[in-house]
């Protein structure tokens, strides 16, 4: 990956929108961190619909006759259980068992796959595709995700057709562009990816098929938020993923991601080390008292430190400050009271916050 | 095809023997895999040479486990040679003797270096006194760690550090033969690895068994038939069955067997790349591997003799290395595909010691020459033609006595390393496939005859047997 930051395929369009040119940096990629009001665009995936740039998403074909060899040694559970059209969210381990990488891997075809993350990680996924001459490229597309309780609606309204189930997708030929509508995303709603050439349409098509039931654009800030009150916890942003081959931590246990990982796929690498992983630590949600957030802090119980927050977030729906946590598994309880370094008190509280919902009843 | 096996060794040499008998009389139901259509493997006698029993995988014994000379039961093994002494050839015929005797040893060092003859006594204590402290982790595989500051110190130095203090060179090339790779860092800890051993009784001898090598072949042979393991010859195996456990072998006629382990006699490389499942090892454990491929090795060659070589010294290991600087100049020419300029040589009369290695009034010559590319260019004929005219050098008209030969040419062994020779049994038997234990060449902590990884890598693979009660 180029240590260059990049522009998004929506950069002209956003440029015009961020009104404060208020900028954050995400694997790579230049994004609005937010477009005037952070705290604003936080509540309107839970009100109405958010829509945001996802294109900075790490996105790479997989490709081959072995690929779906190749994938079922990679990931913790089974592609050979994908039909085209499917897909799953799985974990890649390092060869001791910890998580290295997660993501959505979708099936296009007998021989050809996707696989999208929040983080990318070529080397590893290039040099083991290349022990079963799988072919790997990485994928430059526009993406925008529509979420909220409106999403189906605006999904309607922009034509895009029959509805879609979650972690599907479909490649259509949408009123002169090629686009691909993707389900994969933690929050509802959908996806849609285009050319990079195309991006500019397809922005101003969906803020304007939005507009009538007051789709809000929001930026990287809100997103967090967002992510944070589901309880989604983002390599990178939140935790640290394995980058030696041979590293043992952080395990699936430790970051609760062991929801991905299918027992019976018997030939994923870090298998046998992760079976015999102990589960001492898990993730948990922490409720700050006050509205400071306290990322990367060490958590306390009766003096003793029993693990730390991750990400830490002021969440407006929730109105107080909330955070992730790795904290040993006698202190996951929810209900379990703690205590900052600096006395602040802190309850364990089970995940998600908060979630978005569906729809909104009428 | 019969009832599915508990084991199924791969490789019916010494190592695997060993392997498949211990599990046997453990009550497992073992099933040994050999490719060629003779056991015995490396140590069998020279097929080439008719009515020789000498060997091309060695000529003597340095590291053969007691334990298993008396588990199983090897009572015929006699030796013709208990304890060969080195002798160090030089070119103006003053061989530097090294033997049991210390005085004789610290005599004839002193004829060259007066410095270096206390100096070699003082390293000889010590190294023979901390490979008595070692045995618990290279005989039993106990694993506890080793707080001797001299052993931290040796497994990171190479044996041409180590030696710095003595001034001969021909003794510092003398002593440096048993460090395998004596640039390399752990190459010093090779040496008390070596001196941990023990032959007939004595620490750090060389011995040679009557009817050489292919005889202890041979017992292990009849004690594998009366332990009761079903052996197969002819059968090679194309790959290892594996999913999240071994599940058994694929012959290269496409016939499967399975069986709840598989223990390997070969090499770790080739084990996990080119017999398992694409990166069954895993994906940072394969491209380790990769990136260690071996570039050199051993050959061996028997010259078959019309009558006995002359060295002008007494009988012994007859070492040819004039220079320490000679392996660092041999391993880098060897790395580019070439054979060096000044081959580094031992060679044994083997039939000084047992005349019935040979058919009566004949000799047999056995040479093994270190650090040579595993595809030197002029193949054995250039190898051939150049051992002769080194060993020339130190026993004229060689070339007129020579009716026969047999060699080996060098074969990819896993490389050596500090690491491995300090690592507990258990680190080199076990692989990240569940159910696939080495229990040879891959096993051992340096390249010997000794069984040792058979014996141990049945423990191992006979607990986990008994541990993992699979259907």
């Amino acid at each position: 990956m180029s240590m260059l930051v990049r522009a998004t395929p929506f950069h002209s369009r956003a440029a015009a929108a961020n009104r404060l040119n208020a900028w954050a940096n995400r694997n790579g990629y230049t994004l609005a961190s937010h477009y005037g009001d952070a705290n604003a665009e936080a509540l309107a995936p839970h009100t109405t619909a958010a829509i945001a740039d996802v294109s900075w998403r790490w996105r790479v074909s997989i490709e081959g006759a072995r690929a779906e060899e190749f994938l079922s040694r990679l990931l913790t559970r089974n592609p050979a259980k994908l039909t085209p059209g499917q897909a799953f969210k799985a974990l890649w381990l390092t060869d001791h068992g910890a998580v290295r990488g997660a993501g959505a891997v979708a099936r296009l075809g007998r021989e050809t796959f996707r696989l999208v993350s929040t983080q990318s990680d070529l080397d590893w996924i290039a040099s083991g595709a290349a022990l079963f001459d799988v072919r790997v490229s990485e994928i430059e597309e526009g993406g925008l995700a529509i979420i909220g309780p409106y999403a189906n609606k605006i999904f309607d309204a922009a034509g895009f057709g029959e509805a879609l189930n979650a972690l599907t997708f479909r490649k259509m030929f949408w009123r002169g562009l090629d686009i691909m509508l993707t389900r994969f995303g933690e929050h509802g709603g959908f996806e849609v990816w285009c050319k990079p050439d195309d991006a500019p349409i397809l922005w101003g098509r969906l803020l304007k098929a939005g507009e009538p039931l007051a789709m809000k654009l929001v930026g990287l800030q809100a997103m967090d938020v967002l992510d944070l009150e589901a309880g989604v916890p983002r390599p990178e942003r939140d935790y640290d993923a394995a980058r030696d081959g041979f590293a043992m931590a952080p395990t699936p246990y430790d970051l609760k991601l062991e929801s991905l990982i299918d027992y019976d796929h018997l030939l994923f690498n870090g298998r046998t080390a992760f079976l015999s992983t102990p589960r001492s630590q898990t993730r948990v949600g922490v409720e700050l008292d006050g509205d400071r957030p306290a990322p990367y802090t060490n958590l306390m119980r009766n003096g003793q430190r029993v693990g730390a927050t991750m990400n830490s977030l002021y969440s407006p729906a929730l109105q107080r400050a909330i955070a992730l946590a790795i904290v040993d598994v006698a202190s996951a309880e929810p209900g379990t009271r703690l205590t900052l370094p600096d006395g602040t008190a802190a309850k364990v509280v089970s995940l998600p916050f908060l979630s978005v919902p569906d729809s909104i009843a009428e | 095809m019969s009832a599915r096996s508990d084991a199924i060794v791969i490789g019916g040499g010494l190592n695997g023997l060993v392997a498949a008998t211990y599990l046997a009389k453990a009550g497992r139901k073992v099933l040994l895999l050999e490719a060629e259509e003779i056991l015995g493997g490396s140590c069998r006698a020279s097929a080439a040479l008719p009515g020789v029993r000498a060997s091309l995988g060695a000529h003597a014994l340095t590291a053969l486990d007691p334990r298993l000379v008396k588990d199983l039961g090897l009572r015929g093994l006699k030796f013709a040679a208990r304890d060969l002494p080195t002798v160090a050839l030089r070119p103006d015929g003053h061989h530097l003797v090294l033997g049991r005797d210390a005085h004789a040893s610290a005599r004839a060092i002193a004829a060259q270096s007066p410095a270096d003859a206390e100096t070699y006594r003082r390293m000889r204590s010590e190294i023979f006194a901390l490979g008595r402290a070692m045995r618990p982790l290279w005989w039993d595989g106990l694993s506890d760690a080793f707080s001797d500051p001299l052993f931290s110190r040796l497994k990171v130095a190479s044996a041409t550090a180590f030696l710095s203090n003595l001034e001969s060179e021909p003794l510092k090339a003398a002593i440096a033969f048993d460090a395998g790779m004596p640039m390399q860092s752990g190459s010093a800890l090779a040496l008390v690895w070596r001196a941990a051993q023990e032959m007939c009784g004595l620490q750090g001898a060389m011995a040679m068994p009557f009817g050489g090598v292919a005889a202890l072949a041979d017992m292990l042979i009849i004690a594998a038939q009366a332990a009761g393991i079903e052996i197969r010859t002819k059968a090679r195996v194309a790959k290892i069955l594996a999913d999240s456990a071994v599940a058994g072998v694929s012959l290269d006629t496409g016939e499967e067997i399975y069986s709840r382990a598989v223990l390997s006699s070969l090499s770790r490389r080739e084990t996990l790349l080119d017999l398992s499942p694409t990166a069954a090892a895993g994906f940072s454990e394969t491209a380790r591997l990769e990136r260690a491929a071996p570039l050199t090795g051993d050959a061996a060659i028997l010259f078959l003799l019309n009558a006995a070589p002359d060295f002008g010294a007494p009988n012994g290991r007859f070492l040819i290395a004039e220079r320490l600087d000679a392996y660092a100049a041999a391993e880098s020419i060897a790395r580019e595909g070439r054979l060096p300029d000044e081959l580094l040589i031992e060679a044994v009369v083997a039939t000084a010691a047992d005349p019935s290695l040979a058919p009566t009034g004949l000799h047999v010559l056995s040479v093994r020459v270190h650090g040579l590319p595993l595809a030197p260019e002029g193949g054995s004929a250039e190898i051939i033609k150049r051992v002769i005219a080194a060993l020339e050098r130190h026993t004229p008209h060689l070339r007129e006595r020579i009716i026969g030969l047999d060699i080996r040419l060098p074969y990819e062994q896993d490389v050596f390393s500090g690491e491995r020779l300090a690592a507990a049994y258990a680190e080199r038997v076990e692989t990240p496939v569940e159910g696939l234990f080495l229990c040879g060449t891959g096993a051992e902590p340096m390249n010997a005859i000794s069984g040792r990884a058979g014996r141990l890598a049945a423990g191992i693979a006979q607990a986990w047997l008994a541990r993992e009660k699979r259907a």
